[in-house]
């Protein structure tokens, strides 16, 4: 049967949730205000999300990408994160996806794929490129070892408690403070920030207010570091996450002065264990705060290590195992490939789809997936 | 470029063969290489990136229809009418 590709419509909307819930099953994607904000920016004008339907006008399939702006060398660019897709069964078996992905590939100047999945991760590495050698690694600050093993399956609850977690490092004299908006200096810690690397999503304030503030279901809070003369010097982005042994900060943003980014993370180690948080963690795509968490005591999570045994998403029993790949396609990031190298990109959990709701996200808010 | 039809469908034969191994011992230039599990979404990707990178040309989304890409003789024919009417993309 001969299939029109075409942009998502408002009056496709019921016909998109039977869609999503037949193919996807119960998930954030059955609900309207969750999918306009990620999906709805405006910058298409429309649906960031395209359908495949057939002549009576049935959806076969959906292809759903989220569209931010980037820093790319000197320019500003859209940037496509592919998100999910999906088919109904004889058309995946006619290659139909195919067609949605290259769509994508071919339409946006930079399109990024995170942490794929195995079915996706063999298209996003045709389509894309990595960075040699660089995966999204995961730096977590063990503040209370005894209540985080708690956490872990039983066979690994040693993997936590054998670790010297050490120390929370200096934090420079930096003041704190919890704030609900980034507050109204961040874009000037930002514009100097985004000088140290080459590509990175947009992460002005317009940017982390639709993220962060805007964003439905989950609820973040901003954590600003000033030094003496009231200057700005980091911001950090938080999202507080109950478990059954206590709370867990997740860190989804993390920007700072290369003269006290170190300090920044100290800061953020001290207040953590100050306010009895059982762990901390921050994901990230780029080495250029490595040797910054290093010194507030985070470590990274590595096969020897094996920290891991935290788990990542804290869904009970949550224990998965991420690709933590990262893949750029698209006719920029293929002209000018100076964004491969580890310093050079700067990339968290916070971008693309990887810190959306799961289930028991969806369940404990009472909000009906 | 200089490619003939000949030239064309040994390099789509070739690329099938490496992508699926042992497939196309068998397989005419008309058969379905959906209905025979050749290609598939990831086969079809790689498909494209072969080809384009392949003969330099740029296949559109109207290249990638089921029907362009149904069978050896059809893709070779859309990679043929690229080439004649010069869509370069090198």
């Amino acid at each position: 049967m001969m299939l029109t590709q075409r942009q998502l419509q408002d009056d496709d909307w019921q016909q998109f949730k039977s869609f999503c819930r037949e193919y996807i099953g119960p998930s954030h994607n059955n609900n309207r205000a969750f999918n306009e904000h990620w999906f709805k920016t405006g910058r298409e004008n429309g649906w960031n999300a395209q359908v495949l339907v057939d002549s009576n006008g049935d959806i076969r399939g959906v292809t759903m990408y989220i569209l931010v702006n980037a820093k790319f060398g000197d320019e500003i660019l859209p940037l496509a994160w592919s998100s999910t897709t999906v088919l109904r069964n004889f058309e995946q078996e006619k290659g139909a996806g195919a067609r949605l992905y290259l769509w994508i590939y071919r339409r946006f100047p930079l399109v990024g794929a995170m942490s794929g999945n195995k079915n996706s991760l063999p298209i996003s590495a045709t389509l894309g490129q990595e960075i040699p050698g660089v995966k999204m690694n995961r730096f977590i600050r063990v503040h209370d070892p005894e209540k985080a093993s708690g956490l872990c399956l039983p066979e690994n609850r040693n993997v936590v408690l054998d670790i010297d977690w050490g120390h929370n490092g200096d934090d420079g004299g930096l003041t704190t403070n919890w704030l609900d908006l980034p507050p109204d200096d961040y874009d000037g810690l930002w514009k100097r920030f985004r000088k140290t690397v080459f590509f990175s999503v947009e992460r002005d304030r317009s940017h982390m207010v639709w993220r962060y503030v805007d964003a439905p279901f989950i609820s973040y809070k901003f954590l600003e570091m000033r030094e003496h003369s009231g200057t700005l010097k980091a911001l950090a982005v938080i999202r507080f996450q109950p478990t059954p042994v206590g709370e867990v900060w997740r860190i989804m943003e993390f920007i700072a002065d290369d003269d006290m980014a170190a300090q920044g993370w100290s800061s953020i180690a001290k207040n953590a264990s100050a306010r009895g948080v059982v762990f901390s963690d921050f994901m990230v795509i780029g080495s250029r705060q490595d040797e910054y968490l290093r010194e507030a005591g985070f470590i990274l999570s590595n096969d020897v290590n094996r920290l891991d045994a935290l788990p990542n998403l804290l869904s009970p029993p949550e224990h998965r195992h991420w690709s933590n790949t990262i893949h750029f396609g698209g006719n920029m990031a293929k002209k000018d490939q100076r964004w491969r190298s580890p310093d050079g990109v700067y990339f968290t959990k916070g971008d693309s789809d990887r810190d959306w709701p799961t289930m028991y996200d969806l369940k404990r808010m009472g909000i009906e997936p | 470029m200089q490619t003939n039809r000949d030239d064309i469908h040994l390099a789509l034969r070739e690329f099938l063969e490496e992508h699926s191994p042992g497939s196309t011992a068998t397989l005419s230039d008309s058969d379905s290489l959906f209905d025979n599990g050749i290609l598939d979404s990831l086969g079809i990707v790689a498909l494209v990136v072969f080809i384009e990178d392949h003969f330099g040309i740029i296949l559109e989304q109207e290249d990638l229809g089921e029907e362009s890409l149904s069978s050896l003789s059809a893709i070779a024919n859309t990679v043929e009418i690229k080439l004649k009417n010069g869509k370069s993309a090198k």
